[in-house]
């Protein structure tokens, strides 16, 4: 095999991703989303279940715990799915990108340990025990198991982020990225043994080049080869990535769970006109106006990190607003300049700025670069070791170029979702909730003057819930992506292409196909079976009280 | 404690933990469907409940059984990459089968459970086929990897993920551990009825049958595992049979607790006889059935003990030796032993109060009303 040392272009096979890669990206992204699904609603519907419960131990109203117990069983139901589709993205991501077995056995091991150990393991047998006692037990009994339920499924949530926030800021990779792309920042203290990374890079790009990086994991020997790695496995719990893009997901959770239930009130009550549907309501837009007021504030930390963190996917994200300047040096943007770093004047910097800073590295090959700090690993780059740093490093920055107008797409989507859920929890809380002066009578202008002759005076408060509810579930799918999509070429951030962790077995379309099936199969039973339960009121008490 | 030892000792701990529950599943689910058919053939209304009682201990199991199956997952691509990476492209379709059971099985459980008694008892009973069959899938893909540890295809020359299929350990594996998850499930399932306020005589009397009736064909099996062992693995063979059949054992850990396996086995036997004799008499012997349910889970954490133990401290065993544990031990990061300490810590803690919770909902089936 033959490299090019110059453009960069015969790194191809590091930075365009194979047919395999493609396939197994399709099916892994319809597989993380469904689990997302059913995850949102396993994390939200705790909320709505409380709301009801607290309600109802505040009024007496048998109405609220009849309902709280529905949920009950839908919440079970959920969870099961979420189990199922949740061991399918775990033997998914084992199997199909098997070089992620690195996060399993070095930065993902306390958070992923601990999430299974602790988290999973505990709301699994709360949720249990919430089914047997709600309904039947002292309520402040009832209400601890579920807020502990909750918390532990939060708790489990923020664990497995902390994974995800280190494959997108590698905290405890010190410099190292920095060395191969000069224009990423250091990824706090330096925890990684750099020889070790070295090797690793070296043994993965070598067996990348022979076919697939994950073989490199099959050698029995590869441990051994390899040697101590990440100094302090705690560190990526303090990942700063790990707080914001936790605390902005879980809020994203909530809202989609409990918004799902107030979409399904808001159906009920704009086909039954039963006032009921309005009062169930009413105390789940408490919830999810506090979220999503608190929504933007956490957006605003999550995007700080990527401005700081990731800034080839930054530039990626305003390529909408940047049009073709985004394949500049700079441009300005003050609007964008101004969130991003506190400074309208700002400029922001386009892909020939991050190309220009790859000039940075010389001349300097592998081959030099190993010889230097990691003779041993120096036969494994084979063809590599010619190529020069500065080339990977431009081949790394043209590869996202293609994909930066989806990547920006799905991060306005995202963007304009969340003002319109802001400007409809701001309506909902003014008219709905609270009166405040001048605030209110803004609000009620808004939606019984405009709103009201367009959607119906009465349905206002259903629709502005509705409304809510589908923006929460938009604005979480597209910022997803935008993450997701904006983190290549990279697995992880600044150390491991695409191409290099995806299974040596061809992830050929039939197999990709065979597993979307599946995956449609669990996602339309799942519904079913949700919507079975959700339609069933005594279900749970059958369940409980079965044969007796 | 080294750390490839105490990693060693850790993914077994997981593995038992999880086999405990797992076992229960496949028998109940099994036991499940045969006695729901036997009651459709035999129009018998108290079949039919028993069939509901099997599947609501099934259920039961269930979740937790996936929770454990998670922790042993995380645990074993935390401490061994390498064997795990194997796995995932030696055995890659045998664990795709393993998926495709787990993802249809719950479905389908959700199927069966309510289109009983919606359904004619015909179609309900064919419906038990899949679900039976998605259940058995698991076990059926992931004893590959058992296979594979003790009779390793990948390190063929010119091996293919789909050689793993050709594996001649796998046969006498599975058939040994179907046939003991049927035999495991039927006895717990004896326990749990007889613990119950109302113990229906029936139910006891024909889990206790099965189970008894088990103990047989599992012994052949276990006879022909334990032939292909010898042939393929005389290391573990040597381990697990020890002085007495004229082995030279390289470790004394292991045959001691095969022959106390056996030895519960026989005690197993003879109280399961003796509660199944009492239960034909129409009395039940509560104490004798909740025994047989208690031994039957000990032999399966002894034998289990001594087929994954014995392989040490090689991991992949070729012939009389292997790869050791330490080679492929996690030396990436070194595991924080506090994390280890509250992690069993917090497995331990909520797996009593499932227990708990699980004696109350299942067992005694009586909650109080506030």
């Amino acid at each position: 095999m033959t490299l090019s040392t110059g453009g960069g272009s015969g790194l191809d096979v590091l930075y365009s991703h194979t047919a395999s890669a493609n396939n197994a990206l399709a099916i892994s992204s319809f597989g993380i989303y469904l689990h997302a699904v059913f995850v949102s609603l396993t994390l939200g519907l705790p909320l709505a279940i409380l709301a009801w419960l607290v309600k109802w131990h505040r009024t007496g109203d048998g109405l609220y715990l009849k309902y709280a117990k529905t949920l009950t069983a839908v919440w079970a139901v959920n969870f099961a799915l979420g189990v199922v589709t949740g061991t399918v993205v775990e033997f998914g991501l084992l199997e199909i990108w098997p070089t992620s077995i690195l996060l399993f056995s070095s930065s993902g091991f306390v958070p992923l340990f601990y999430e299974a150990t602790i988290a999973f393991i505990g709301e699994a047998v709360l949720l249990g025990l919430f089914v047997l006692a709600i309904g039947r037990w002292r309520a402040r009994y009832t209400l601890s198991i579920l807020l502990a339920a909750w918390a532990l499924g939060s708790l489990s949530g923020y664990f497995i982020l902390t994974v995800n926030a280190w494959m997108n800021v590698p905290w405890g990779a010190g410099g190292i990225p920095k060395a191969f792309y000069p224009f990423l920042p250091t990824y706090g203290p330096d925890a990684a043994n750099l020889t070790t990374a070295l090797t690793l890079a070296a043994l993965i790009m070598n067996h990348t080049l022979a076919g697939a990086g994950s073989a490199a994991l099959t050698s029995v020997n590869f441990t051994q080869s390899v040697g101590p790695f990440f100094a302090d496995p705690w560190l990526p719990l303090a990942n700063p990535d790990a707080i914001s893009t936790t605390v902005h997901t879980l809020l994203a959770a909530y809202a989609i769970g409990v918004g799902a239930v107030a979409l399904a009130l808001s159906a009920r009550y704009l086909k039954t006109r039963d006032e009921k549907y309005v009062e169930l309501l009413k105390p789940l837009l408490w919830v999810m106006v506090v979220v999503l007021i608190a929504q933007p504030v956490a957006g605003h930390f999550m995007g700080e990190d990527v401005v700081r963190y990731q800034p080839l996917k930054f530039t990626a994200l305003v390529a909408l607003t940047g049009g073709q300047e985004i394949y500049g040096y700079s441009f300005n943007d003050p609007i964008e300049a101004l969130f991003a770093y506190g400074n309208p004047s700002h400029p922001i910097y386009g892909f020939q700025y991050y190309l220009q800073r790859c000039g940075a590295l010389g001349n300097m090959t592998f081959g030099q670069l190993y010889g230097q700090l990691d003779p041993q690993a120096l036969s494994y780059l084979g063809p590599l070791a010619n190529v020069t740093l500065a080339s990977n490093c431009r081949s790394a920055v043209a590869s996202l170029e293609p994909l930066a107008p989806l990547v920006s797409a799905m991060y306005y989507t995202m963007v304009g979702s969340g003002i319109l859920l802001a400007v409809a929890a701001l309506l909902t809380l003014f008219t709905y909730l609270i009166r405040v002066p001048v605030l209110s009578a803004a609000a009620d202008f808004i939606n019984l003057k405009l709103l009201g002759p367009v959607v119906g005076k009465d349905n206002v408060l259903p629709f502005l819930a509705s409304a809510m509810a589908v923006l929460s579930a938009v604005a979480a799918v597209a910022g997803w992506a935008a993450r997701e999509v904006g983190r290549q070429p990279w697995t992880v951030y600044g150390l491991f292409t695409t191409n290099e962790v995806v299974t040596s077995v061809d992830v050929t379309p039939g197999f990709a196909a065979f597993v979307a099936a599946v995956l449609a199969a669990i996602a339309a039973l799942g519904i079913a079976a949700m919507y079975y339960t959700a339609t069933r009121p005594g279900l749970i008490d059958r369940l409980r009280g079965s044969h007796e | 404690m080294n750390s490839a030892y105490l990693s060693f000792v850790l993914l077994g701990f997981f593995l038992e933990m999880h086999l405990v529950f797992v076992n229960v599943i496949i028998g109940a689910a099994i036991l499940t469907v045969v006695v729901r058919y036997l009651a459709y053939r035999r129009n018998d209304e108290r079949l039919d409940g028993l069939a509901r009682d099997m599947f609501r201990l099934m259920v039961a199991t269930d979740l937790f059984a996936g929770v454990w199956a998670t922790i042993l997952t995380v645990f074993m691509a935390s401490a061994f990459p390498s064997m795990t990476a194997i796995f995932t492209r030696a055995d890659f379709y045998p664990i795709a089968i393993a998926l495709v059971g787990i993802v249809t099985s719950i479905p389908l459980i959700a199927a069966y459970w309510h289109l009983w008694g919606r359904i004619g008892p015909r179609a309900h009973s064919a419906l038990g086929i899949p679900l039976a069959a998605s259940v058995l899938l698991v076990p059926i893909g992931f004893r590959y990897l058992f296979a594979e540890l003790n009779n390793p295809q990948f390190l063929n020359p010119g091996f293919e993920p789909i050689d793993a299929f050709a594996n001649p350990l796998y046969p006498p594996l599975i058939a040994h551990t179907i046939i003991g998850a049927v035999d495991i499930g039927a006895f717990v399932l004896a326990a749990v009825l007889v613990a119950r306020k109302e113990a229906g005589l029936e139910g006891i009397k024909m889990s206790l049958g099965v189970g008894l009736a088990l103990l047989v064909p599992q012994a052949v099996a276990g006879g022909y595992y334990f032939a292909v062992l010898e042939r393929y693995d005389p290391y573990i063979a040597a381990n697990i049979a020890g002085p007495l059949l004229g082995y030279d054992p390289p470790s004394a850990l292991f045959y001691p607790a095969f022959y106390a396996a056996l030895a519960l086995v026989v005690a197993l036997g003879a109280v399961a006889l003796y509660a199944f004799y009492e239960a034909l008499r129409g009395r039940v012997a509560k104490l004798a059935t909740v025994v047989a349910g208690v031994l039957a889970e000990a032999v399966m954490v002894l034998m289990e003990y001594v087929n994954d133990g014995a392989r040490y401290p090689y991991m992949f065993v070729t012939g009389g030796g292997g790869i050791p544990v330490a080679q492929l031990v996690n030396q990436l990061i070194e595991m924080p032993p506090a994390t280890i300490y509250t992690a069993l810590a917090s497995t331990l803690l909520f797996t009593a109060l499932f227990s708990i919770a699980f004696y109350y909902a299942v067992v005694r089936r009586l909650l109080p009303e506030d």
